[in-house]
């Protein structure tokens, strides 16, 4: 058993000690190294170590640490520049469109502009939802469209596999939160519909056979149609 | 929704979209309404997240992780008690909505507040500044900067970390505002007895909920910790749990 693995085992024994001591000798020299190597201030630098050390938390509580190959605080640092990179993209983002505005349909401003209005009013109750899914669904929401994290960058920061892994785990929290809203606004013939091309994957023949439509382009209409409606 | 939309909205999300990739996006989002409406859905899922925070795991890591047997078992007489809570007891609030109803503004009681503006011109200006910054709750972040500054140049003065930690907590920079508080909390000084109370509730956002009790009990055991007694009381009945 080497230096650095007791030093998990101690804080998984005792995390307030553990945690005490990473703000203590850790958080500065991650805010020092920051201030000295990027343009970043120290109020976001703060944010970033947070969220660095609330990660390390939830990968030991859920067994996705179990070992290191340096310290506790080489292990954040490593969080950290992850958070740092995805930080950095975001604040220097491609104006690829001349206004920084997401990309929206030639010609079909009046979408984009439901869209956005759409967005303010679903969100205050959408937030609730992505608080009843849980983790790891919540933090990889999180992670990817508040943060700006890529696939890879959730893999190493949150310990899994690969980015693939986070695709599947991603996808199918959206899908898990499309069902949490469907069932509370369609009606039960639509949420079926949803239900079962979302989470049993059947095709649009299959559900037009099971549910009784005329053919695979009438599920397709309806499934869009119900999309419209919780959307 | 095919693989290459997805990676398109997955790059698109991660600010790694060149212009191409746009052009090409564009493209899709025209053309195939199934694409529109994943577009659709993520920006609602992408609004709503802009507005939350990572938070710490429910209950913190204090044993090692048991065996898969103990975990079923536990999980399940988790699952009961939760129901049975559910069902048959008042809901508690969580630590994250405690804090978030019991943490307010502390007023700014500088005494150069007050001040004519000639007598202010005594003040050094980084720490009027610091100061008006700290008087706008939309400004926590750049007050936070601004305190922090100030509290290290004028270590004489440790009210400075005070409004430096209650603005860090103000940014829910919970680590960092329980450092700058419990400094606070071992000067002298009408600082102290109130910074116990916002160390409390900066402990409790970290996670450290051992700590938070005892730094509400100390609080409501002071002679002068009266203006937050309710709601000292109220953290440390949703901290008995924890």
């Amino acid at each position: 058993m080497n230096g650095a693995h007791d030093e998990l085992a101690d804080f998984r024994r005792d995390p307030n000690r553990g945690s005490k001591a990473i703000n203590d000798h850790c958080r500065p020299k991650f805010i020092r190294w920051g201030l000295e190597n990027h343009s970043i201030n120290g109020a976001d630098l703060e944010d970033l170590f947070q969220n660095a050390f609330l990660l390390m938390m939830h990968n030991i509580q859920e067994g996705r640490l179990t070992e290191l190959t340096g310290t506790l605080c080489t292990y954040l640092f490593g969080v950290g520049k992850n958070l740092i990179r995805a930080f950095l993209r975001r604040h220097r983002r491609t104006d690829w469109l001349g206004e920084n505005t997401p990309p929206e349909s030639p010609g079909n401003v009046q979408v984009a502009a439901d869209i956005s209005l759409m967005s303010r009013q679903t969100s205050d109750n959408l937030w609730k939802d992505v608080e009843a899914l849980g983790e790891p669904g919540r933090s990889l929401l999180i992670l990817t469209y508040k943060e700006g994290l890529s696939a890879q960058e959730i893999a190493d920061v949150m310990g899994y596999a690969s980015a693939e892994v986070v695709r599947q785990l991603h996808k199918r929290a959206r899908r898990d939160l499309l069902l949490l809203k469907a069932k509370k606004v369609l009606d039960k013939q639509s949420y079926q519909i949803l239900f079962l091309f979302y989470k049993k994957n059947l095709s649009d023949d299959e559900i037009a056979e099971q549910m009784g439509f005329s053919g695979p382009e009438e599920v397709k209409d309806r499934r869009l149609e119900c999309l419209e409606q919780i959307r | 929704m095919d693989n290459r939309t997805e990676t398109l909205l997955e790059l698109y999300y991660a600010n790694e979209l060149s212009e191409t990739d746009a052009v090409e996006l564009r493209h899709l989002l025209d053309n195939d309404p199934e694409a529109a409406a994943e577009w659709k859905w993520q920006q609602q899922i992408a609004t709503a997240t802009r507005q939350m925070k990572l938070e710490a795991p429910a209950a913190a890591p204090k044993q090692p992780l048991r065996i898969l047997i103990w975990s079923s078992l536990a999980a399940a007489a988790a699952l009961a008690a939760w129901a049975v809570a559910t069902i048959f007891m008042p809901q508690q609030p969580t630590v994250q909505e405690a804090i978030a109803s019991s943490f307010e503004h502390y007023p700014n009681r500088m005494s150069f507040k007050a001040l004519d503006p000639t007598a202010a011109a005594e003040v050094p200006a980084d720490v009027i500044r610091a100061f008006q910054l700290y008087d706008d709750p939309a400004q926590y972040r750049a007050a936070a900067e601004a305190l922090g500054t100030i509290a290290s140049k004028y270590p004489d003065h440790p009210e400075y970390g005070f409004y430096h930690g209650v603005a860090l907590l103000g940014t829910q920079n919970y680590l960092a505002a329980a450092d700058a508080l419990q400094k606070t909390t071992l000067s002298d000084g009408p600082y102290r007895v109130p910074a116990l109370y916002f160390l409390g509730l900066a402990q409790s956002g970290a996670g450290r909920y051992p700590e938070a009790r005892q730094s509400f009990e100390s609080y409501l055991k002071d002679k002068d910790g009266i203006p937050y007694r309710k709601k000292a009381g109220e953290m440390l009945k949703v901290l008995a749990e924890k």
